[in-house]
């Protein structure tokens, strides 16, 4: 079953579009959600979530509609936002019995357990944490309640490499459960290139791709070439380019080249740069 | 809903201390000076005030967002507020007058209309209060809805101070409507019944700005 499956869904403010986004999460895997700032990934997080409406367009959750059965699919899904949104005066023991009272499964040793392997056992004030700390906490309760389904909104920035490794780690345990599944939303494309198994790529509200991450560095390689050499590639194999005085660099489809171009191979954040200015 | 009204009274005991101290001090001058409805009046005020500022601590922390991400629906938001005021208001309401009928008793002037008026005074002032502030938190934030709420204590505050030159313990030396209202239980009996009503009036309309505000 899939975990998330999003058909032609658009929102329209009065400066920006998410228009006709189709995008498929499978159970047991990890989905990367990659964009600049401004690209639709929190809009997109905000529409799966219900939080705001939709203009046109379907969400299903774990197979379930996300209108009509959102009450209870939240049971189901734990969530980190950018900003955990606890109040600042409550401590973690606080934190448990608040959450004890809203989630059925919550599993407060579970919690107990979370916290102290994240470091954050002692009972100090929510405000009186770091942005990090916070984030850990926020983490340790989305997952305290055995959600099927986790989706994280830049959960790891202001965390350090250590923790944001320790991270990462406890969501890749996530998964091993084949009912698991992530979805995760990051400007750190080399966490994602980490964990994900799907790397969905955002721009100016539209997906511009989605496919397995191990796909992506078969199908998309990198060239270095003049300006010249490059107007005799076909447009469509050109996904991305960044010129410079000494030549131009291209992310291209190695499908689509012709015979005897010398092709790189590309990390996920390079493609994601050169996909992003080549669309500017 | 229990979670969410556990949340409410760990930040009621954190953040509003100072109100329940100002609450004190004027229900003991109450006490004192029996016929001032100023005295009265505004601890109820202030009972109202806690729910419009613990709205104001829930959009600073960002708990709203947080909380469209439980199993919670924005009705049960709405209702734990207003249920959260109805308590402190009633709290209040019963406090006061049950403190009121003890120094009665205790002076030897106990008298029942009195602690009537009273509790109705408490209870009416509170909720309509709580009525007119909670929709706009609820509509525009508590940055816009602020106005609204500010607006409403001047004009509690200014009203009651101009009262507090009557006492209305000696309902003999009143007159015009003051003395009808304060030798007849059933006007301010009927006041509570209207404000309770405004209440769920408004209660009902707080559902529906915030299904409809965007996060």
């Amino acid at each position: 079953m899939n975990a998330i499956e999003i058909r032609d869904l658009s929102k329209s403010y009065k400066d920006f579009n998410l228009e006709h986004l189709n995008l498929t999460l499978p159970g047991g895997c990890i989905m990367g959600l990659v964009g600049e700032n401004g690209a639709g990934k929190s809009t997109t997080i905000k529409l799966i979530l219900n939080m705001i409406h939709r203009d046109c367009g379907s969400i299903s959750i774990l197979g379930r509609d996300n209108v009509t059965e959102m009450q209870s699919l939240k049971e189901d899904i734990g969530v980190v936002l950018d900003e955990v949104g606890l109040p600042e005066c409550l401590n973690r023991r606080q934190v448990g019995n608040i959450m004890a009272l809203t989630f059925k499964n919550w599993d407060s040793d579970y919690f107990e357990a979370l916290c102290v392997k994240l470091g954050v056992a002692d009972q100090k004030k929510f405000g009186e944490y770091s942005k990090g700390m916070k984030m850990k906490i926020g983490i340790a309760v989305a997952m305290s309640h055995h959600p099927k389904l986790l989706i994280l909104d830049e959960a790891t920035s202001g965390l350090d490499p250590v923790v944001r490794d320790d991270v990462l780690d406890l969501l890749n345990d996530f998964t091993r459960d084949e009912d698991h599944a992530v979805l995760v939303s990051s400007h750190i494309v080399s966490d994602l290139e980490k964990i994900c198994d799907y790397i969905a790529f955002m721009h100016q509200g539209q997906l511009v791709l989605c496919e397995e991450k191990d796909r992506l560095t078969e199908l998309y390689g990198l060239i270095r070439c003049s300006a010249e050499q490059l107007k005799e590639l076909n447009p469509q194999a050109v996904i991305g380019k960044s010129e410079s005085p000494y030549g131009v660099e291209a992310v291209v489809r190695r499908a689509e080249l012709p015979a005897g171009w010398e092709v790189s191979p590309i990390d996920i954040e390079e493609l994601f740069v050169m996909m992003v200015r080549g669309r500017a | 809903m229990k979670g969410l009204l556990l949340k409410d009274y760990y930040m009621l005991l954190k953040y509003c201390r100072p109100y329940a101290l100002i609450v004190l001090i004027f229900g003991v001058c109450s006490l004192a000076d029996g016929g001032n409805l100023f005295m009265l009046a505004y601890p109820a005020v202030l009972c109202g005030i806690n729910s419009v500022s613990l709205l104001a601590y829930d959009e600073k922390s960002r708990w709203q967002q947080y909380c469209e991400t439980m199993p919670y629906t924005r009705k049960q938001v709405v209702d734990s507020k207003y249920l959260m005021s109805f308590l402190l208001i009633a709290g209040l309401s019963v406090v006061l007058a049950a403190a009121h009928s003890l120094v009665g008793a205790v002076r030897g002037i106990f008298n029942p209309v009195w602690v009537l008026n009273i509790f109705c005074l408490i209870w009416s002032v509170g909720h309509a209060f709580s009525a007119i502030c909670l929709p706009m938190i609820f509509k525009y934030g508590s940055e816009k809805g602020r106005v609204m709420y500010i607006a409403v204590v001047v004009v509690f505050c200014v009203a009651f101070v101009n009262f507090g030159g009557y006492d209305f313990s000696e309902v003999s030396q009143l007159s015009g409507a003051f003395a009808v209202f304060a030798e007849n239980p059933i006007y301010m009996v009927v006041l509570a019944v209207i404000a309770a009503v405004l209440f769920l009036g408004s209660m009902k309309l707080s559902e529906q700005f915030y299904m409809k505000r965007e996060l």
